[in-house]
């Protein structure tokens, strides 16, 4: 039988535990609390720099045309090209920057949708080599590309794993000196696999930070200059698009000054080799179209509108969407341009009441927009741009678009 | 410590079809039961805390479930929940109440583990694992 003193210490115990335990639970939910809160603001400021990215491509767009009418008008200034060509450069930089800051945002919210198909590795890292390119020359970098003399055949997105390796080889150009060697080789694995490697003399990685330099903008310490740039997205674009292809990558380094070796793991596809499609002929065909342009940036209107004008074509503007329906009305166009988020009546609604009117002949609707066409899909149910272009467009692409569409109007 | 292999989900829902009569009751009375044994373990407001925050997250889909003031009792949470319940039709009130349920107990069951939850569970509702039969009383 239990002593009223030991009843006593058994209930003290109990009640001692129940306080126990009730202070844990208080603080577990605090904890889930304060990491709901962390994940909100973390997910806040992802859309947030989204949105500044797309919102910042807007200006750029009609900066971009003015450059290119710029190149166009004969320099009355000996200095005129060279300044055009500082603006290029920073415009080229500003872009990919913008381009970097949208991808980490496709990244975390999932929106990378692969367009696979079979691809020769060569080719692959071959593209990667010549987009990389300028960073090897800026430096005098010497680039070796050690490959295996069997075509290896991989299952996968042509631009993203192009974009992967070149995003590891601007990487090792990066943090390597002038004339420091860079080696992308490759090579079979067992199951397989092709292991591909990015290796560079450069000043190498602290074992401490090999574990998180492909976690989103996390970089390397530098100089507080900032002379390398660059956001800290690279090396996750990385991660992502391999594991994304079933793939991995790792990273290895001796410790600081004694350079880095990255491996990219990837499945290979059992397939026969692709033969390459031959490439399209461009038309040289030279047009003048009857164009509308449907754009609430009066710059980016204008710009536009002379830009396709000094092309010989015959331009009508709208700032809005209401007023540009109305002029499509009117009818007589070859080609409606338009942008996606306009006052009043955005271009999706444009293009439905457009579409209504059943104009003979159909003009060609090119969307142009800051946003990526993923984003800006037609609404369920309606027939969409036949174009999409995404700002800043160059001049070149668009030409290319409109040269595709027939022009019933006026040919030459 | 008796033992069952049903998922928690699946007991509760047995739980809440078993009983007729509106939902929003069944609802009250199965939560005025579990409270007083969780509340000999983790104490009022430990008990208090577990479901304030379980009701945050079950606000998200449902926004009408009423958001608790800070130092209520246990017993005035409850009495908030049933003007909740009782202010929508049926099937919203049960599919609330699973959820509510469902997301207490499986923070619960974090804490403590599953199986003691379980072990608690039956008991504060006095069954036995034989009694929760695989039932479906809506669609979800």
């Amino acid at each position: 039988m239990p002593t009223p003193k030991m009843q006593e210490l058994s209930s003290e115990l109990v009640a001692r535990l129940r306080e126990a335990n009730q202070s844990l639970v208080i603080a577990s939910m605090r904890a889930q609390d304060l990491q709901d809160q962390a994940e909100a603001s973390i997910e806040r400021q992802k859309e947030f720099l989204a949105m500044l990215a797309h919102e910042l491509r807007n200006p750029l767009a009609p900066i971009a045309m003015a450059l290119g009418m710029l190149e166009k008008i004969t320099p009355v200034h000996p200095q005129l090209p060279y300044i055009q060509q500082v603006i290029a450069r920073q415009i080229g930089h500003i872009t990919r920057l913008l381009e970097d800051l949208l991808d980490a945002s496709r990244v975390t919210s999932g929106k990378i949708n692969l367009r696979k198909s079979l691809l020769l590795l060569s080719d692959i890292v071959h593209r990667a080599v010549e987009i990389s390119q300028p960073s090897l020359d800026k430096k005098r970098q010497q680039l070796t590309v050690d490959l295996p003399e069997l075509p290896v055949v991989i299952d996968g997105d042509a631009v993203r794993l192009a974009q992967a390796f070149s995003n590891l080889l601007i990487n090792a150009s990066k943090y390597s000196s002038e004339h420091q060697p860079i080696i992308v080789s490759a090579r079979l694995e067992g199951e397989g696999m092709v292991a591909v490697c990015v290796r560079d003399e450069g000043v190498g990685i602290e074992p401490e930070i090999q574990l998180l330099v492909f976690n989103l903008f996390t970089q390397a310490p530098q100089s507080l200059d900032r002379s390398e740039g660059g956001l800290g997205i690279g090396l996750s674009m990385v991660r992502s698009l391999v594991e994304m292809h079933g793939g991995t990558v790792s990273v290895h380094s001796e410790g600081l000054g004694l350079g880095s070796e990255f491996i990219v793991l990837l499945p290979v596809s059992g397939a026969a080799v692709p033969h390459e499609a031959a490439p399209a002929m461009p038309s040289e065909a030279v047009r003048n179209c009857r164009i509308l342009v449907i754009e609430d940036n009066v710059d980016a209107n204008e710009t536009l509108s002379f830009c396709l004008m000094a092309d010989g074509h015959t331009v009508a503007s709208a700032f809005d969407g209401p007023t540009g329906l109305a002029m499509a009305k009117a009818g007589g166009y070859d080609i409606v341009i338009c942008d996606i988020g306009l006052p009043g009546m955005d271009g999706h609604e444009v293009l439905r009441q457009m579409r209504l009117l059943h104009m003979t002949p159909e003009p060609g609707y090119i969307a142009m927009t800051g946003y990526d066409q993923q984003d800006q899909s037609p609404r369920a149910g309606q027939p969409g741009f036949d174009h999409y272009l995404v700002k800043p467009v160059p001049i070149a692409a668009l030409q290319a678009v409109i040269s595709a569409i027939p022009c019933a109007a006026t040919t030459a | 410590m008796t033992t069952i292999d049903l998922p928690l989900r699946q007991i509760i829902k047995a739980e809440l079809a078993r009983r007729p009569g509106p939902v929003a009751d069944t609802a009250l009375d199965l939560w005025r039961k579990l409270a007083p044994e969780l509340i000999t373990i983790i104490g009022e407001i430990g008990f208090v805390a577990l479901y304030s925050r379980s009701v945050s997250l079950a606000r998200v889909q449902h926004p009408w479930i009423m958001k608790d003031g800070a130092a209520l009792t246990s017993n005035e949470l409850f009495a908030k929940l049933q003007q909740c319940l009782q202010a929508k039709d049926a099937i919203q009130a049960a599919q609330a109440s699973l959820l509510l349920f469902t997301i207490f107990l499986d923070s619960l069951a974090a804490l403590i583990g599953e199986a003691l939850t379980k072990h608690l569970l039956l008991l504060a509702w006095n069954r036995q694992p034989s009694d929760i039969q695989r039932t479906n009383f809506y669609d979800e």
